[in-house]
């Protein structure tokens, strides 16, 4: 019994990690979706945008696109579910101090949606002349909310400064897209253009765009963006595959350990089972005392596996897999739990139930 | 119920295969019990007369021969239907009580109802009042362990007639037994018979062929004497 109720424990903490897991990289992806990057030409450029190279040498020559383009995009299949658009183009520039800054113009109502992590101090711009600054672009330029500087040769006002977010993003400008258009000369070019497929299913969908894209006649191509829960959801979907087949090891070994016990129990109460045979219990009655038996020990087993492997899962689901999200005590998984136990028993104990139910009842009696 | 033949047996024999060899263990033995007698079957070890009572005990097919009990053939009947005539027909009682040792005596007493149509408040009803019956009405729930070699026994009694048997067969019941006790397991074994219970019961006891009414001897698998006594009966 013990083995089988620290089985029960080992599948329901794995079980559990593995569902939190999953759940917490489910909270993830609905609240950031999926995102994939669309640029032109992807293997000249060599400017790395979160993982993805979007320009070779923005000074002197961009690979940019027209936003023409995106008309041809909007009519994959894919793009249906596609939930925010926001196009980017990427420049440099330099202030009159003559400090270079890599500028990036975007459209600031679709790039909210893009970086939901983003915390600004002050505000997102809403005038042409404004930008959002980078936290060490900010510390870089010595500005700060409110302030004034001169790039591209003109007087822009910092509206608001990010968060420092320790990636690349705490080095850029950011600015309308249109202004940035028109200060690089650059009118409806774009150097990319960043999608977002809302939820846990957006991975399908994002693959399905860029492989519709690939196939269309156009240059542009499409690139998911790998960030670090992508990188989660790879391990998590390892670690239920190694949960899955511990678990099937753990019912064979489990099976064994009770078909072995209920074999060993047939043998010591050999003339128990003699008794009932003499007072004429059918076979049927012996292989229902049988797993009669199989059955309360299993669920025994079962319930306090349940519990135990809850108690495991909850203290050691942070030590072990970073969660932090809480265990859910779900009823129905312990349910299940007892059902399947109490299923893997009664069926470990069939040989023995057999062998009991075909003894020979003076054999039997005699066994003493 | 009157007096007629409860049990016949026509030329019964049981031969065990022992490696190459075979043994006889009954060579055509032919007897026949009436309804309500008290019947010891008397022998040296190895004559066959445990073998005879698990023949009769409808748990042990003989190579040849009938067993009719109230005229049913029972050896021509499928294996599960001869367990439900023993539970309908039959109760044991063993040399060894053969208790379960984790029941109490109640339950113990139960047993042979758990297949039964009775319902758990009349079954411990029943197994009460039969271990009243057997002197044990103040020890219902001690376990087997809890109670002496003759409380056991009586235990093992009351288990064999809770279903109401018209037969009951007892293998060696005093031979755990000291003599004061095994007297006192005869007189309970007396008592029941004068109930209209009929008593099979295997014995070396010589002393305990003074509650019977009939003694078999077997030797060699066959019937040597029958000796038939008239008892006065319990007042």
């Amino acid at each position: 019994m013990l083995g089988m109720l620290i089985g029960t424990a080992t599948i329901v903490t794995l079980f559990s990690i593995t569902t939190a897991m999953e759940s917490e990289l489910k909270d993830h992806f609905d609240k950031v979706g999926t995102r994939i990057l669309i640029t032109e030409g992807q293997e000249k450029l060599s400017l790395s945008y979160r993982g993805i190279t979007v320009a070779e040498d923005i000074g002197e020559g961009p690979n940019l696109f027209s936003d023409e383009k995106l008309t041809a995009l909007s009519q994959l299949l894919s793009y249906e579910t596609v939930a925010t658009v926001s196009p980017k183009l990427v420049s440099s520039g330099v202030t009159d101090e003559g400090i270079s800054v890599l500028s990036i113009g975007i459209n600031f109502a679709d790039e909210v949606n893009v970086k939901g992590y983003w915390q600004v101090s002050g505000g997102l711009p809403v005038q042409e002349n404004q930008v959002l600054l980078g936290r060490h672009l900010a510390d870089n330029l010595e500005v700060d909310v409110g302030d004034s500087f001169i790039i591209f040769d003109e007087k822009f006002n910092v509206a608001g400064i990010l968060d420092e977010l320790g990636s690349q993003e705490d080095y850029l400008l950011y600015l309308y897209l249109e202004k940035l258009q028109s200060l690089t000369d650059n009118e409806s070019l774009l150097s990319m253009v960043e999608l977002v497929f809302p939820g846990n299913k957006g991975i399908e969908a994002a693959d399905s765009l860029i492989d519709e894209l690939s196939k269309i006649d156009t240059t542009l191509a499409g690139t998911r963006v790998q960030d670090a829960a992508e990188g989660r959801r790879v391990l998590v979907e390892h670690f239920a595959k190694i949960s899955f087949m511990v678990t099937i090891v753990i019912i064979v070994i489990g099976s064994l350990i009770m078909g072995t016990t209920m074999m060993s129990s047939v043998k010591e109460r050999t003339w128990e089972i003699g008794i009932f045979r003499a007072y004429g219990f059918r076979k049927k009655h012996i292989m229902s005392v049988i797993f009669y038996e199989a059955g309360i020990l299993s669920a025994v087993s079962g319930a306090g596996g349940y519990l135990l492997g809850m108690l495991l899962a909850v203290f050691a689901a942070p030590v072990i897999a970073d969660i932090q999200t809480s265990i859910v005590w779900n009823p129905l998984v312990g349910l299940w739990v007892l059902v399947l136990t109490v299923l893997v028993g009664v069926l470990a104990s069939l040989y023995p139930a057999v062998r009991a139910a075909n003894l020979d009842p003076v054999k039997a009696l005699n066994y003493l | 119920m009157g007096k007629k033949d409860l049990i016949e047996v026509q030329n019964l024999t049981k031969i065990y295969a022992s490696g190459s060899e075979q043994v006889n263990a009954l060579n055509g033995l032919n007897l026949t019990i009436e309804n309500g007698e008290f019947v010891a079957l008397m022998g040296p070890s190895g004559s066959g007369k445990s073998t005879l009572l698990t023949i009769l005990g409808a748990l042990n097919p003989p190579t040849q021969g009938q067993v009719l009990i109230d005229d049913i053939d029972i050896y021509k009947l499928p294996t599960e239907r001869r367990a439900d005539f023993r539970s309908t027909y039959m109760g044991f009682v063993f040399q060894q009580f053969h208790l379960i040792p984790y029941l109490t005596a109640v339950e113990n007493v139960m047993l042979p109802l758990a297949i039964g149509a009775k319902s758990s408040k009349e079954q411990t009803e029943k197994a009460k009042t039969l271990l009243e019956k057997v002197g044990l009405g103040n020890k219902f729930n001690r376990l087997p362990n809890q109670l002496s070699g003759g409380e056991q026994e009586r235990v093992a009694i009351a288990r064999a007639l809770v279903n109401d048997p018209p037969i009951v067969f007892a293998d060696e019941p005093t031979g755990a037994l000291d003599a004061k006790t095994s007297l006192e397991i005869m007189e309970l074994f007396q008592k029941v018979n004068e109930e209209s219970y009929t008593i099979i019961m295997v014995t070396h006891n010589k002393e305990n062929l003074d509650f019977v009414k009939r003694a078999v001897f077997i030797k060699d698998g066959e019937i040597e004497k029958e000796d038939s006594y008239e008892r006065a009966g319990l007042s």
